[in-house]
Order: structure tokens, then sequence, then C-alpha cells
């Protein structure tokens, strides 16, 4: 009973969320034992946007997750591994350059303990696109309290480009897009209505990205 | 009897409370939240004591001496920031970690010197330096990042301590706010990302660079040389005049900076290194 009372406040608090996935596949692709992915965030000098960490780690770890997991390799190990060649200075920023890369005898041999299969590039990032409305609190020796109504508009924008590493080609492009409304009434206490919109872009994307990766003909 | 019953009254049975317990009390949660206000705007103090990676690299044969001084060791960017507070940055307490990845992964043999004095046992000598450094906060640039910048000075010496040549090395980091918690966690992450981009254009550029490859091809730099550089400039008055040439850049980029304020009410870093202050007497003058 206590469950379904969770379940039922959880889903009310929760705001709505549209999201969109899309996928371009270039070349086959397939998952061996022993196969790893790493998932990067694109931060690229002198480009001033940066993906965000806690999106990354997400995709990572959803990745990683359930009874068709993938090995997934963390970011800062892989960077820490590979230093300097994956560094927002020097990382490769188009697929071209990835072969000539590779030519680094040390950095290829590293790759292959690491088992390294797939790079996905992770580009974009959240914002709050509108917000509106005023709250205001107060405090006094008696007591306290809010009134007010806040609402905004978040939309996060995402692709991932997977790049293969035994040829350095691309294998296929996906992007996650979703937009949703949070809310905050207060009467006396502030409720919040959050939706969750980097959280859904994320698990899409992770989703998606296993089963492309996978390739066992779902997708 | 009325302390001791003050202590155990649980926080809803306040108003039970005397009016000096109940005073003491609102005194209390008034400081405490005058404090969380503050603490916000008190800038933050921040050591960089990790760990960092070796680069990945065929080692150059040789045998490198790396001077680490108490100077680069203790290095400190200080700065105040109007309505922000006090910034340090204690960047010298990730040079030892730093160089000595780099000399294990660049170097076939390294070893760490406490001084720069001529030494048989190696076969050439570097000396990093830290010239200049500055922060930027989210809030200054109206951007989602704290930034650092540095820059770094390499003076390429022979074995017998005498001067080659210097290398001058940009670096730069950023950390996207929503990633960290505050001041200190975000200028922390900002500024590792500078230093492992001061390690990385290090590693890679090394070869390519004119003086460091003389410098690993066992070049020797003569007294003479030296000499006839220090005619023009000393190696301390290199230095000074460095610090000086580099002060003046900033205190123009600060000029150039306040006027931008002028424009945008923007607050901007008031720097307290003695380079920016040099350089604003030079400017004066």
């Amino acid at each position: 009973m206590k469950l379904i009372f969770t379940l039922c406040i959880t889903s009310f608090l929760c705001g709505c969320v549209n999201s969109t996935i899309q996928q371009v596949r270039e070349r086959e692709t397939g998952i061996q034992l022993g196969d790893s992915v790493v998932v990067l965030g694109r931060s690229n000098r002198p480009s001033h946007e940066e993906t965000e960490i806690n999106f990354v780690d997400c995709v990572a770890k959803d990745l990683a997750k359930g009874a068709n997991g993938l090995n997934v390799v963390s970011e800062q190990n892989f960077k820490d591994q590979t230093f300097p060649w994956f560094e927002p200075r020097t990382a490769p920023v188009k697929v071209n350059q990835l072969p000539q890369l590779l030519e680094q005898r040390l950095l290829a041999d590293r790759l292959s303990d690491l088992g390294i299969k797939y790079l996905i590039w992770l580009d974009g990032k959240t914002q709050r696109t509108s917000s509106s409305g005023s709250l205001a609190c107060s405090v006094s020796p008696g007591g306290g309290g809010c009134f007010g109504f806040l609402t905004w508009e978040n939309d996060a924008s995402y692709e991932a480009t997977i790049w293969d590493t035994d040829d350095g080609k691309t294998v296929g492009r996906i992007s996650s897009d979703a937009d949703g409304t949070s809310y905050m009434p207060a009467i006396v206490v502030p409720i919040p209505i959050i939706a969750r919109v980097q959280n859904n872009a994320c698990n899409s994307m992770a989703k998606q990205l296993k089963g492309f990766l996978i390739n066992n003909g779902s997708s | 009897m009325s302390k001791s019953m003050a202590k155990i009254i649980p926080w809803f049975k306040a108003p039970e409370l005397t009016n000096g317990a109940k005073n003491a009390r609102l005194t209390t949660h008034v400081l405490v939240g005058l404090a969380l206000f503050t603490a916000g705007c008190s800038g933050a103090q921040v050591s960089l004591e990790n760990q960092f990676p070796t680069p990945l690299l065929e080692p150059i044969p040789i045998n490198a001496g790396i001077v680490l001084n108490e100077q680069l060791l203790s290095y400190n960017h200080n700065e105040e920031i109007q309505g922000s507070g006090k910034f340090n940055i204690h960047v010298g307490s990730a040079q030892r970690n730093m160089f000595s990845r780099l000399g294990e992964g660049l170097f076939s043999e390294y070893s760490v010197l406490g001084q720069l004095a001529g030494n048989e046992t190696v076969d050439a000598i570097l000396l990093p330096e830290i010239m200049q450094m500055q922060m930027a906060l989210p809030r200054q640039t109206r951007s989602e990042y704290f930034e650092v910048w540095m820059r770094y000075r390499f003076h390429f010496y022979d074995n017998e301590a005498n001067l080659i040549g210097s290398w001058d090395l940009p670096a730069y980091g950023k950390a996207n706010q929503n990633d960290y918690r505050g001041d200190e966690a975000g200028l922390k992450a900002a500024a590792l990302s500078a230093c492992r981009d001061a390690m990385a254009f290090f590693s890679l550029n090394f070869q390519s660079e004119s003086v460091a490859a003389r410098w690993a091809a066992g070049e020797k730099g003569t007294p003479k040389a030296a000499q006839e550089t220090s005619a023009e400039t000393t190696p301390e008055k290199t230095l000074e005049s460095a610090e000086n040439s580099a002060a003046v850049h900033e205190a123009t980029d600060k000029t150039d900076a306040l006027e931008e304020q002028k424009t945008t009410g923007q607050a901007q870093p008031v720097a307290t290194e003695n380079a920016t202050e040099s350089a604003t007497e030079n400017l004066t003058e």
C-alpha cells in the first residue's frame, strides 16, 4: 500500500517530458566477448561548450546496466590511461584523425589492452529555455512560509557519434532530444513538480545506443 | 533547573521556554543563518594534491635533471574578487607529482633536483617556472564556467647549468559550474584541468619545440652564449623583464577588463600578485 502511495506521489510530482530519438546507421556493428566501449563528453578547445559530466556518467552507467550490459570503461580512467591523447586540447575532433592517432604504437596497444571497440562521443547540453512566475518566502519568530508559483522549461539536446577503433570510421549517430516543463506552486510549503528532462534524454540515449551497438537485428 | 530543562525540551516546545532562553536561541539561529548566508561570499581555499597520469609516449633517451625549487613548489595564486571574497589556489602542491609523471613518461631517466647547479650525473637540466596565473568565476564572465589560465616558462640548461634557451607554455582549464558544488570544487577542477593541459601541451610539443629539441640532442649552452644573452638580459633580468612584460600584458588586460566593467557593470578580479602591482607602477611611470 505504501509503495503504491509513494509511486502515485512520485508520478504526480514529476512533470511531463517529451522525448525524440533519431538514429543513423552508417556501418554494421557488433560487440564480441571482451570488447569495451567508452563514453566521452565533447570538450574540445576552443569551443566554449562542454557536455555535462553527469550526463556522460549517466549514459555510461545505463549502458553497463542490465542483463545485456556492455563493458564500459569510465571516462576518467580512459583519459588517464591514454594521456595525453584525449585531453581537450589534443583529442581528435573528426573521425579522419583517428587512423593517424592510432599509428602511435603505445596508444594503439593501450586501446587494445583496454579492449576498446567503440568510442562514443557525446555532444550537447541541457538548457533552460524559459521561466516565469514568482515566489516569495518570509520567516518570522512566529513561523514562516512561501507563497507563489514558478514554472520553467528545460530543453535537452544531445548527439552521440560512434567511432569504430578497428577501421577508424564512424559507424553511426544517435540524437536524443527531450523537453519538459517544471512547476513549483507554493502555499506555505513549496511543492516542486520537476520534469526530469536530462535524465529522460540520458535513458533514451543509452537504450538506443545499447541496441545500436549490440545490433541483434532489433535496431 | 530551567537551564537543564531548556536543554531537553524539544524544538517544537520552544514557546514554553523562558524569554531569556528564547532570545538566546533566536540569536543563535540568526547568527547561524547569517553565517550560512555569507558562506557563499567568502571566497575559497584550493589545494591541488591530486595524482596526475604518466604520458603515454616513447621516452626520449636522455637522463634529465628536473629542478623543482621552493619558488615553484610553494606557488600560490591569491586574488580578491569584489563581492565574492578572497580566493587562494595553491597550485605549487601539484607540481612535484606533475613533473615526476612527466619525467617518467617523457625521459628514459630523470631525477628531481632541489636547485639549479652543475650536475655531472645528469645529461641536461630543465627548470620549470610558473610565470603567471589568472582565474575567473562564472558570475564574472556570465558564463557557466570556472576558468584558470597559467603560463609556464621552461628554462633549458646543459649539465653545467649554462642556459640554452627558454620556452613559454600557456595552459588553460575550465569546469562547468553545473558539475560542481561551490566555488572551491569548481576552481579546483578548473585548476587541475589547466595543469593537465600544461602536461599535455608540454608532452606533445616537446620534440617539435626548437629549444627543447636542441636540449634533448645534447647541445651545450656555453657560458659565452649566456653572457651574450645577459648583455641584453641576464637570466635574472630575463625573468624580471618577462615578469614585467607579462605583468604589463596582464595590467593591460585588467585595464581592458576595467573598461569593459565600466560598460557592462560586471565585477572583475583584483589580483594581489606582485607582478600586477609592479606592472601597474610601470604603466603609471
